[in-house]
């Protein structure tokens, strides 16, 4: 984001947390709900050059802090999820809900789309997910993600019991999608503008739950989007047509734990003075986390697609046609996390090339 | 034959280790029991294991009225760690990043958690639909407590 957006969004991260520590101090009074809950993490990341492979090293680093903030008054909720990093601030998820029965809430604000599999499950926090990365599918839009994962509209999501202790889950939202700037989607984020000539996202998740206590899950997503251009690639304005047909398993079992996803995407220009693109292809991932010790936890992840080449995907640098890795977490205590990680990439249209992270992450429950 | 038999006590005890430290998890006296309580005057008249097991995942639970408020009884490492074996079923840590994960996902708080049985005490009795867990002498011992489950006995 530009600098004054970025200041206005900060000016609103401190305008809620006016309002949300006195509601915060209320709602403890009245023995409502209230959570504030920081996730901290720093990341140091090296990898090979790409894609020109010189064999020269490149390095990163970054710090974050994710204060999550929830209310519960009554039927009402507000949620808030503001990220403060060193180089970027903003609200990932401001939402106003109301709860319309004991099981289902509508929402209105800027949440994370329910057909992200696996951002609905961690969200931003880090602590949580066991690797270091998330898949480059499920990558935020200003950490080069290439689908919508941020919108802004209507959320409702609802639950019911079915046979013997098992449970549904359903969410749906309709709101306004990113925007495609050149080599990444810029969100929209509350009070900066961003929404002009967006387009729109519907998106849907079903989950089905065998025990509700549990962590198995088996369940579907749909989506489709309408990205606007905000600049000429080819000399023309183009919208894009994205449409998502996806499943995912998520296993628990002793020290093992698994997800799995496959989205069927289909990616379409229909602008008729633009370079026509039409594109459809799988991409998934499945993870596996190898619990070595009540500490220790060893990981691997395997991401692939059945295209190499893609024209939409390519102006994305962290897309990947395929990505393989490997890491180690290691828990200090009860809130604290060191984690080790080695993968290989192939960009779309591009080299392969290796990274190595490192990462501290934590929680202030 | 002497170096056998040592080797055969040595095994021995490394078998028995954890057997023992999984007693000493549960440290309760002979024909105690690990029980459920709320305020006497509560309308919760009876909870199941599945609804237990559901609060103290931070899920709602709606008996008799009102929703549960379970309450962690961290007073000791013994009673915490049977609560975990015979309620959630997971690890300390499995079982904190479920409720960080809902924390994350719904922006709901996680369960209070009570080093102090004084301060657990008075949050208990101050709300008829709170519940906690402790060890069934223990409970004989205090005031205006009722066993709404037996969550395990010896």
């Amino acid at each position: 984001m530009s600098g004054p957006p970025r200041f206005r969004s900060f000016l609103t991260f401190l305008a809620t947390l006016g309002v949300a520590l006195p509601s915060l101090a209320v709602a403890h009074q009245h023995d409502d709900d209230h959570a504030l809950t920081v996730f901290v993490s720093a990341e140091h990341v090296e990898h090979e050059q790409a894609p020109a492979g010189t064999g020269g090293m490149q390095e990163d680093s970054s710090l974050l802090a994710d204060f999550l903030i929830g209310v519960r008054h009554e039927r009402f909720r507000l949620l808030g999820e503001f990220v403060l990093g060193n180089d970027d601030h903003e609200f990932e998820r401001l939402q106003l809900g109301y709860e319309t029965s004991d099981s289902s809430t509508l929402w209105l604000g800027r949440y994370h789309q329910p057909a992200s599999v696996w951002n609905v499950v961690y969200h931003h926090g880090q602590f949580v997910q066991t690797s270091v990365t998330r898949p480059w599918m499920e990558n935020w839009e200003d950490k080069g993600g290439a689908l919508p994962q941020h919108n802004v509209g209507l959320l409702y999501e609802t639950e019911f019991a079915g046979r013997s202790d098992s449970l549904w889950r359903l969410s749906t939202s309709f709101g306004l999608a990113p925007t495609l700037k050149p080599h990444e989607l810029e969100d929209i984020a509350p009070f900066t503008g961003t929404y002009r000539g967006a387009g729109t996202t519907t998106s849907a998740r079903i989950e089905w739950l065998p025990r509700a206590v549990g962590e198995d899950s088996l369940g579907l997503v749909v989506s489709r989007s309408q990205i606007n251009a905000d600049y000429r690639p080819a000399g023309a304005r183009t919208r894009l047509d994205l449409e998502m047909l996806g499943g995912f398993l998520t296993l628990h079992r002793e020290r093992l734990r698994g997800l799995a996803v496959v989205y069927l995407l289909d990616f379409r220009n229909t602008n008729a003075d633009a370079t026509p693109i039409r594109e459809r292809h799988l991409a998934g991932y499945a993870q596996l986390d190898f619990e070595l010790s009540e500490y220790l936890t060893l990981y691997g992840r395997q991401e692939d697609s059945s295209a190499r080449r893609s024209a939409y995907l390519s102006q994305f640098p962290m897309a990947a046609a395929r990505r393989t890795l490997a890491g180690a977490r290691y828990q200090i205590g009860r809130w604290n996390a060191l984690s080790l990680e080695v993968s290989r990439r192939t960009p779309f249209n591009g080299n392969t090339f290796g990274e190595v992270r490192a990462q501290w992450s934590a929680v202030i429950p | 034959m002497e170096r056998r038999d040592s080797l055969r006590v040595l095994a021995g005890a490394l078998l028995a280790l954890p057997a023992a430290g999984w007693a000493a998890g549960n440290s309760e006296p002979a024909g105690g029991a690990l029980v459920v309580v709320a305020r006497d005057d509560s309308p919760i008249a009876a909870l199941d294991a599945l609804q237990i097991h559901k609060a103290y995942l931070g899920l709602d639970v709606a008996v008799d009225g009102g929703n549960l408020q379970p309450l962690i009884n961290d007073t000791q490492a013994p009673l915490h760690e049977a609560f975990l074996q015979h309620v959630v079923g997971s690890s300390e840590l499995n079982f904190r990043r479920r409720l960080l994960l809902l924390t994350l996902q719904h922006g709901r708080p996680a369960p209070l958690a009570f080093e102090s049985e004084d301060a657990l005490l008075r949050t208990l009795l101050s709300n008829p639909y709170a519940i906690t867990y402790m060890w069934l002498s223990r409970v004989r011992l205090l005031p205006r407590l009722r066993v709404v489950k037996v969550l395990w006995q010896q």
